[in-house]
């Protein structure tokens, strides 16, 4: 039907329509009214789709399961903007068909009822373009909510990366974050550096290896450059607030790992570090295995130590976990289709 | 009776007659002319004093002494005043009078006490209890601070901003004394007002013979060789061993107050001190600690970090960075 309305247009605006004979005036007139129901029917689908999309996002929140509800708020995402292009596309139609009528208006051969007619489908396409104005502000109000209720959407509690790390869901609000459920292993390790030095993409499941140890902390640094650029999301190693929420969650390494933060036990240290131009890095040690009768989990190690009993857990902000979920369930709703 | 009355007041006139050559002449001090000693007490007791050496342990040096106690008494001439009176010629002022020497005759004075105290040489092989620590004198009357004498004032003065340590010393008989000991640095230099920072009586780093007073030219910081020997190929766990560092200044001009401090995570290495001062140019100087590693190391490798700072500040530049083996 569109393809006929893109025929008809150019070949009436351009023929002998012009020169006001008599018998294609009336053949005009029916083709116009043919494209006027075809606009007609069209909105009405629209107007039944936006019904059906606006019921759906009212009872958005009776959807059991977080992983549900934002794939109905990718769906319905979609949806909106299908229709805002659909709509968007016919007011088009319907301004070009306002003007070809406006043009058949002034031809004066045209009968009375055939002068009625046109006037007719006139004010309705205008009525419908009203309409359709409304509907349009009311999807782009929609389409904001439904960001704002995918972003109140609680985060997985969990997910794999690309590499096969396990990451749980630590934190509150603000301060969430995701944290490696064990240290990075070996084969993890190996396989990053490999992508690194020279691209070589990691196999799709990698052994189960123990933790990678002779590491220090500036190499732990740069496999976390090396891991954010394979997975395309920032990963670093915790600080120490962080490892204070694994600790408190009981999520304890079985070695001593690396920690960001600088090393300041009490101020004479701290003075002493400055006075020598020298830092030293927290690691965290739950379970001693670096000395036995070491008083504290945590101490300060020089950047340049490595331990075959010391390595390293990684972080990734929030918005990793929501991301990769949005990737997941977007390649479902392509799968579905 | 009249007679009887007569002669009772003759003699008593006589007898006030007689008194009056007393009161007209009188005994007085003339020049001073010795001390005397009317009694000495003694009084066995001991000395202790930071030792200067070459290694790098504190050494206490302890003397036996003598403590004499002098009662003395300053003993004068005597002299005889006599009023003058007679010759109505001669000039006459209130308290005019004559003084003669009265040969053989001393007149004693004030009193006053003095102490000596004599050297008695060495206090050999003697036991002492020094903070707790029972501890003996060797041959020469010296007692080294060394790990094993448990005194740890090295590792007292660790802490930077510690500039003295009080050690409470006793001899079961004669008695106890305090000892102590400062670490001034840097010294500034002298000036008319003796300060503590001029004392250098018992002060560690003077005893060791290096040189802290801070200089006033900046001296050729990138120039300088630091070196690291240790006394063993692995280190043991409960077991001490030395570390010895060496620097040697090949500027032009001489360091200034320049230190060392080990950073580790093990706490028996970290904190550390290596004390330097200034090293003229082209000379060399060592310091060594001994250290005990933690007995409960399970490590293969303790890392390490000597880091330097001078009066100009740090020296990240001759950061040695050590890895130490540790035996199984």
């Amino acid at each position: 039907m569109r393809f006929l309305f893109y025929v008809i247009i150019p070949f009436l605006a351009g023929s002998s329509f012009l020169s006001g004979q008599t018998g294609s005036d009336a053949s005009n007139v029916a083709k116009v009214a043919d494209l006027f129901k075809y606009e007609q029917e069209a909105h009405k689908s629209n107007a039944r789709e936006y019904e059906k999309n606006l019921a759906g996002m009212s009872s958005l929140r009776q959807i059991p399961g977080d992983d549900a509800q934002a794939k109905e708020c990718l769906r319905l995402g979609k949806n909106f903007r299908l229709l805002d292009s659909s709509i968007q596309n016919g007011r088009a139609r319907q301004v070009e068909l306002i003007g070809l009528i406006n043009l058949m208006g002034e031809n004066r051969s045209l009968l009375p009822q055939e002068v009625t007619y046109i006037n007719h489908y006139r004010q309705k396409l205008k009525d419908i373009g009203t309409e359709q104005e409304t509907m349009q502000e009311v999807l782009k109000s929609k389409l904001r909510e439904l960001q704002k209720y995918l972003a109140s959407i609680p985060p997985p509690r969990s997910f794999v990366s690309t590499c096969g790390l396990k990451m749980l869901l630590l934190g509150r609000s603000d301060q969430a974050f995701y944290i490696s459920e064990m240290p990075v292993s070996e084969a993890v390790y190996q396989a990053l550096s490999a992508f690194r030095q020279d691209g070589q993409q990691p196999c799709a499941a990698l052994e189960q290896t123990p933790p990678q140890g002779n590491v220090s902390i500036d190499q732990a640094e740069e496999f976390c450059q090396g891991l954010s650029r394979f997975e395309g999301f920032p990963y670093s190693l915790p600080e120490r607030k962080e490892l204070a929420w694994a600790e408190r969650q009981k999520l304890v390494p079985d070695i001593a790992v690396w920690c960001r933060s600088k090393w300041s036990p009490d101020w004479e240290e701290l003075e002493a570090q400055k006075r020598f131009g020298i830092s030293l890095y927290t690691v965290w040690d739950p379970r001693r295995v670096l000395n036995a009768s070491q008083e504290s989990g945590l101490s300060g190690e020089l950047k340049n130590a490595a331990y075959p009993q010391l390595g390293f857990l990684v972080i990734t902000p929030v918005r990793t976990g929501r991301q990769l979920r949005l990737q997941r369930l977007q390649a479902e709703l392509l799968d579905m289709n | 009776m009249l007679h009887l009355n007569f002669r009772i007041i003759w003699a008593l006139l006589a007898l006030v007659l007689l008194q009056a050559p007393l009161t007209a002449q009188e005994k007085c001090r003339g020049n001073f002319l010795r001390s005397e000693i009317r009694k000495t007490e003694t009084r066995e007791q001991y000395d202790c004093a930071l030792k200067p050496v070459n290694v790098f342990f504190p050494c206490l040096q302890f003397k036996r002494q003598t403590h004499f106690t002098y009662h003395e008494i300053r003993i004068y001439e005597t002299l005889e005043r006599t009023i003058v009176e007679g010759d109505s010629n001669a000039p006459k002022t209130t308290g005019s009078s004559q003084y003669r020497l009265l040969p053989g005759e001393f007149w004693e004075g004030e009193s006053s006490i003095r102490s000596e105290i004599k050297e008695g040489g060495p206090f050999a092989n003697e036991t002492f209890l020094i903070n707790g620590k029972t501890l003996q004198t060797d041959a020469e009357g010296n007692i080294i601070a060394d790990a094993q004498s448990g005194l740890e004032i090295l590792d007292y003065f660790d802490n930077l901003n510690t500039r003295q340590l009080d050690l409470e010393i006793e001899h079961v008989l004669l008695g106890t004394r305090k000892l102590t000991i400062y670490r001034t640095m840097p010294r500034r230099a002298k000036t008319d007002e003796k300060t503590l920072d001029e004392n250098t009586v018992n002060d560690l780093l003077v005893a060791f013979n290096l040189d802290f007073y801070q200089r006033l030219t900046e001296p050729e910081r990138q120039k300088l060789k630091v070196e690291y020997f240790l006394n063993t190929l692995e280190i043991e766990p409960g077991k001490p061993f030395t570390l010895i560092i060496k620097v040697s200044n090949q500027g032009s001009r001489d360091t200034s107050c320049l230190l060392g401090r080990l950073f580790s995570r093990e706490p028996s290495l970290t904190g550390k001190l290596f004390y330097f001062g200034a090293i003229p140019s082209g000379k060399t100087q060592l310091f060594s600690r001994t250290i005990l590693p933690d007995a409960g190391l399970k490590v293969d490798h303790c890392f390490a970090a000597l880091a330097f700072s001078d009066s100009w500040g740090e020296l990240p530049q001759h950061q040695l960075n050590l890895k130490i083996p540790v035996k199984k």
